[in-house]
């Protein structure tokens, strides 16, 4: 970016330990040797570690503020008292916050425009992983951030091989906005970290042999090692420290242990290796408005969505999720999702007189909403092993409905689930869960209704996200992986059944839709 | 391959007498591990089709925009 307003670009760097290098572009092109910025009284500006800064004006006053993001303390301003030329950095950074009052975190945080509404949001990557937008409820001179919603959902650990291709982005995310094919819609770049790892081929004869030589002296020098850390450990918070001698004991045996550790570590079978990958995420255009919650074919608008309210209970989670289907028609699809732990189930049927409650939603819905589609279960059950003639729910169930919404509310849009979980022992008593939707609110700006509890969501945030060609997809002259999956006609298919043929996998996102 | 049941692939498979087997991938195992989709919670696999050789190899990997029209095309390719 231009930091000197020189009209040619500069480079502006973040570092482990905090600091913030300057790189200032000559007229000859090149670049002079970096230095860190300082405060107005002289020391290095200081936010955080693993930071990243942006530069931008973000109090309108014509010089460049600093936004810096840090590994896990938060988001911070730095806010410029001199002026574009000659900056006079706040020694103090202030922690950004939302218009609520909320800290707001994030290992990198980046302003652009990602709604399309003409004002600057904050788009934010995590240490742990997954992307989040803040949208700008305020002016460009005057910004107010709502509160994060999820753009990227964080992936939970999982232990991938070396040869296997990542699935998405890993943690430490690193993002940044821009129109990349140029059709006029923000799209999403995510940097990353992660871990693939590699099993070794087992040890030979000849190197058992040597592990096993060095082995005792190991775990002899490993014990002595574990004794000084313990006896280290016991004087921390203790008045006067860590006595000299007790550190130039553990360092000792420390030192000891090192050489060996080295040599050992060279017979554990698995290997590390970090990856830094980039994502690209594109947007599609929003689906056309105006239709009714049926037309939308499956696959084609997938919302990446918080749930608007959430209850646990047991082996249970109940998750609320609400999402506009159309802006003019002020039409929301109600999504409620039953998570169960393995070898629990709801029941879907059960036999008058068995005294077990089915899994039954319902609304309460105050004046000025409508009922555009009732409830509809979108999940397949199974027959009970009860062998009752009932039918139950393992894993997840989801049940959807559609509301149109009419008028502003006074009372809050509620949702009733009757339900009953049981495990092949037990029953938990028969329960009737409350969520609510909130209320129906005018937006202010406009003529159109919202659910309080979906701030700032818009039909453009319901988006299909495309993985980056070449990064997720299986790459051609990989190995096919095995299967064993149950087709049609109940039989279990296999890829060996196909060895030495030719085969076709056509992945289609729903019976019945055209491929 | 898709993640609805065996139940309704096999209505389906009926209504369009189709001559191939359908699979139901319902744990989505298989579509992530050929990125179809992202996590197992995803609601639908993405438009996504794959050749995999004699040998067991991927040949081609498909990213469907064009459905009806792809299957021609592919056929073209192999034959």
């Amino acid at each position: 970016m231009d930091f000197d307003a020189d009209g040619d670009l500069d480079i502006l760097s973040g570092s482990y330990t905090g600091e913030v290098y300057y790189f200032e572009c000559t007229a000859s092109g090149e670049f002079l040797q970096g230095r860190y910025l300082t405060d107005s009284e002289g020391a290095p500006l200081q936010a955080g570690t693993s930071i990243t800064p942006e530069a931008l004006d973000v109090d309108a006053d014509g010089d460049l503020d600093l936004i810096i993001g840090t590994r896990t303390s938060g988001v911070f301003v730095v806010a410029n008292g001199g002026t574009r030329s000659e900056p006079s950095w706040a020694v103090e950074p202030t922690r950004m916050e939302t218009r609520d009052g909320e800290d707001i975190d994030g290992s990198n945080a980046h302003h652009a425009d990602w709604d399309g509404d003409g004002r600057r949001d904050l788009i934010v990557g995590s240490e742990w992983g997954g992307v989040r937008w803040h949208r700008n409820l305020g002016e460009n001179e005057r910004p107010s951030y709502a509160a994060a919603q999820v753009l990227v959902a964080r992936r939970p650990f999982e232990e991938r091989s070396e040869s296997e291709e990542p699935v998405g982005p890993g943690s430490r995310t690193k993002v940044h906005v821009t129109d990349w094919n140029g059709d006029g819609l923000a799209d999403l770049l995510v940097g990353d970290v992660q871990w693939l790892y590699e099993t070794l081929p087992p040890l030979t004869e000849e190197e058992l042999a040597r592990k096993a030589a060095i082995e005792p002296e190991y775990d002899a020098l490993r014990e002595a090692y574990d004794v000084r850390v313990e006896e280290r450990n016991s004087y921390v918070g203790e008045p006067g420290g860590i006595p000299e001698e007790v550190l130039a004991r553990y360092r000792a045996a420390s030192d000891a242990l090192k050489p060996l550790s080295r040599k050992m570590a060279a017979f554990r079978r698995k290997k590390s290796h970090t990856h830094g990958w980039v994502w690209l995420y594109l947007s599609e255009p929003e689906q056309a408005t105006g239709e009714s919650a049926a037309d939308i074919a499956p696959g084609t608008a997938v919302a990446v969505e918080e749930p608007v309210a959430r209850r646990e209970f047991g082996p249970a989670r109940l998750e609320l999720f609400a999402a506009p289907l159309s802006q003019t028609d002020s039409l929301v699809r109600v999504r409620l999702v039953l998570t169960l732990d393995d070898g629990w189930h709801a029941y879907e049927t059960a036999p008058p007189g068995s005294g077990y409650i089915p899994m039954k939603p319902s609304l309460d819905l105050p004046d000025g909403v409508q009922l555009a589609r009732d409830w509809r279960c979108e999940s397949w059950s199974i027959p009970a092993r009860s062998g009752r003639s009932a039918t139950w729910f393992e894993d997840q169930v989801e049940f959807t409905c559609d509301l149109r919404l009419l008028e502003a509310s006074t009372e809050e849009v509620g949702v009733q689930v009757d339900l009953q979980v049981c495990d092949d022992k037990t029953c938990l008593p028969p329960t009737t869960v409350r969520l609510s939707l909130g209320k129906v609110v005018r937006q202010a700006d406009s003529t159109t209704l919202r659910l309080a509890r979906l701030d700032a969501m818009l039909p453009r945030f319901v988006k299909r996200w495309i993985p980056s060609k070449g990064s997720s997809i299986m790459p051609i002259g990989s190995k096919a992986p095995d299967f064993c999956l149950t087709d049609d006609r109940g039989v279990q298919r296999r890829a060996s059944d196909f060895a030495g043929k030719r085969y076709l996998l056509w992945f289609y996102p729903k019976a019945g839709t055209p491929g | 391959m898709s993640f609805d049941s065996p139940e309704a692939n096999r209505a389906f498979a009926e209504k369009h007498d189709f001559a191939f087997p359908l699979l139901s991938d319902e744990k989505r195992g298989l579509a992530m591990a050929y990125g179809a989709c992202e996590e197992a919670g995803a609601r639908f696999p993405a438009r996504l089709t794959f050749i995999i050789s004699p040998e067991g190899v991927v040949e081609q990997a498909i990213e469907t925009s064009d459905p009806a029209g792809q299957a021609q095309a592919i056929l073209d390719s192999i034959y």
